[in-house]
């Protein structure tokens, strides 16, 4: 088994056969993988695919109307196993918190239906608190905050088993710029720190090249693989977003996206 | 932020609700009971001066005699008063409400999971809607016999239908994004059950437990004619106009409405406290 490599993505094909989209090719040959504790973004048009990709790699079950070809592997694993194994945390486009819940309990969710001892959950809670300066809210219910601060609970709690790959599916697409950015500095020290790898899905060109070591630029329906751009930046990304080099990748991305649209 | 919250708290206390609202609420108190007192005097004036015979419209003099004659003088040993009887009645729509909540939550539980039970069970849920319990009940009465069962039977039967499709249709509508996450953490059904299913019909089932106030009771008086159940105050409301005994008619007919508000305001209390305290189901 190849360790170096978190996600191997290789020839996938998906396929909707619906009633109104018939044969509807969403994903076509798809191929390219993440290495171990690197940040990796995919970018492409809206409507693409890229929700749809994100939830095979996450091993959520499909619709029957879903057919696919071709394979997904998280560190030599399928999908489903290694969300079993509690490699996968997810933090999806709505932070999806439980409003009855506090945000201390919404932390602790995961962690009490897999089964941790109740001292246990509670010392890992008050550490993530903690570390996510979150322990001033912990008795908030998710409606009390804002929409940042929920996504953040939300992080906190895909945190909280502690896997090694974080999945986020345009998890900022709500927030201001200025939310956004302070965010996207959270998920780098999270990223530098808890030495994770992450796979962030977006259709934000200054995002992605502001968080990423290697943006893939996927393509219109049916969606390829249309480019990878390997961003050569050194973080924090905050000092050299003014340089000539980080607007390159801007335009350069933004162009290989205005041709894989057409 | 925990300072301002204090802060606000304080403000609130400061703030004289709690004798205001007293005094509001007699205030509102003495106007109903001014209209309640000058509506029975216009009514008594009225079929007074139009000398109206007891059997068409009695009297609120009338009507107060029937009560102090079965409330306040002792009856022979035995006797059942209206209100007792009223009770009976109470307790079997209770129990046909339970019983319609916890089988209803179960069968829309079911077929919400499994579409072919779902395409099976529907039709004959449907068809409990479209007969009405009395025609139904002699039908029923003639299998299952005149008793007790049949009728705590025709209630659910009445009422069991709006629960059915009220937690089916919460369920259908269950947000992607929570069923989702939840199947990330556990793909077990007994996690699902516990963390997301369960809380979120809370509102639902609070909801449909107002509208099945009325409903059951309705249902547990409306049983009681073609059955051969002793007590209960349809049966007694029944015979009592077959005797021509109107007062008792109109005051058992009071009886059982202000009941049945009381137990409408009582689930409508616990509702508004449990969504407020618990915030289940609010996505
Ligand atoms: N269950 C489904 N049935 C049919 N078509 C679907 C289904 N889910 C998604 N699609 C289609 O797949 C395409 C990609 O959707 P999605 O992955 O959500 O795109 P993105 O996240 O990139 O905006 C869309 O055109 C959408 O209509
Ligand atoms: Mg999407």
């Amino acid at each position: 088994m190849d360790n170096s490599k978190a996600i191997t993505v290789e020839n996938f094909n998906v396929l909707f056969n619906g009633d109104r989209t018939k044969h509807l090719h969403v994903l076509e040959n798809i191929s390219f993988d993440v290495k171990n504790s690197s940040f990796v973004s995919i970018i492409g048009p809206s409507g693409c695919g890229k929700s749809t990709l994100f939830r095979l790699i996450s091993g959520l079950p499909t619709k029957d109307s879903c057919e696919i070809g071709g394979k997904i592997r998280i560190y030599g694993r399928k999908p489903e196993t290694a969300s079993k194994n509690r490699d996968l945390g997810l933090i999806l486009q709505k932070p999806t918190l439980l409003e009855w819940r506090t945000v201390a309990e919404n932390i602790e969710l995961p962690l009490e239906i897999m089964g941790y001892q109740k001292e246990k959950r509670g010392k890992i809670v008050t550490k993530l608190l903690n570390s996510m300066d979150l322990t001033p809210y912990s008795h908030y219910r998710p409606s009390e905050l804002s929409g940042g601060m929920q996504q953040k609970v939300s992080i906190g709690r895909a945190l909280a088993y502690n896997p090694k790959l974080l999945l986020m599916d345009e998890p900022f697409a709500a927030l201001d710029e200025v939310n956004r950015r302070r965010m996207n500095n959270e998920i780098i020290n999270i990223w530098k720190e808890m030495n994770k790898t992450i796979l962030f899905v977006t259709h934000n060109i200054q995002e992605a090249v502001y968080l990423s070591q290697k943006v893939i630029v996927l393509s219109k329906k049916p969606s390829t693989v249309y480019k990878t751009v390997e961003i050569d930046l050194k973080y924090p990304r905050n000092e050299v977003e003014g340089c000539s080099k980080y607007f390159k990748y801007i335009k350069e991305i933004r162009e290989y996206l205005n041709e894989a649209s057409n | 932020m925990n300072a301002l919250r204090k802060e606000k708290n304080k403000e609130r206390e400061k703030r004289p609700t709690r004798s205001f609202f007293l005094n509001k609420s007699i205030k509102k108190i003495l106007i109903y009971l001014f209209l309640l007192i000058t509506l029975l005097t216009i009514w008594q004036i009225l079929l007074e001066y139009f000398d109206i015979p007891k059997r068409i419209a009695p009297k609120p003099s009338d009507l107060f005699n029937f009560i102090t004659k079965e409330f306040f003088i002792p009856h022979s040993q035995g006797y059942q008063n209206i209100l007792v009887k009223s009770l009976f009645s109470l307790r079997d729509a209770l129990l046909g409400f339970l019983i319609s909540l916890i089988l209803g939550s179960l069968i829309g539980i079911v077929i919400f999971k499994n579409t072919y039970i779902y395409s099976i069970l529907f039709p004959f849920l449907f068809l409990t809607q479209l007969i009405p319990v009395p025609a139904l009940a002699p039908i029923v009465a003639t299998l299952l016999g005149y008793g007790f069962f049949t009728k705590i039977f025709l209630i659910v039967l009445f009422c069991i239908f709006s629960v059915v499709v009220s937690v089916r249709n919460t369920l259908i509508n269950l947000p992607e994004n929570y069923t989702l996450l939840l199947h990330s953490y556990s793909p077990s059904r007994k996690e699902f059950l516990k963390y997301l299913l369960l809380p979120s019909l809370v509102p639902t089932l609070l909801s449909t437990m107002k509208l099945l106030c009325s409903g059951s009771i309705v249902a547990s008086i409306i049983t009681e004619l073609p059955l051969s159940v002793k007590t209960g105050i349809g049966k007694d409301i029944y015979n009592s106009f077959n005797n021509q005994i109107i007062p008792r008619v109109w005051v058992s007919t009071m009886l059982i409405s202000i009941i049945s508000l009381l137990f409408f305001i009582c689930i409508s209390k616990f509702e508004k406290y449990i969504n407020k305290k618990y915030r289940y189901g609010q996505f």
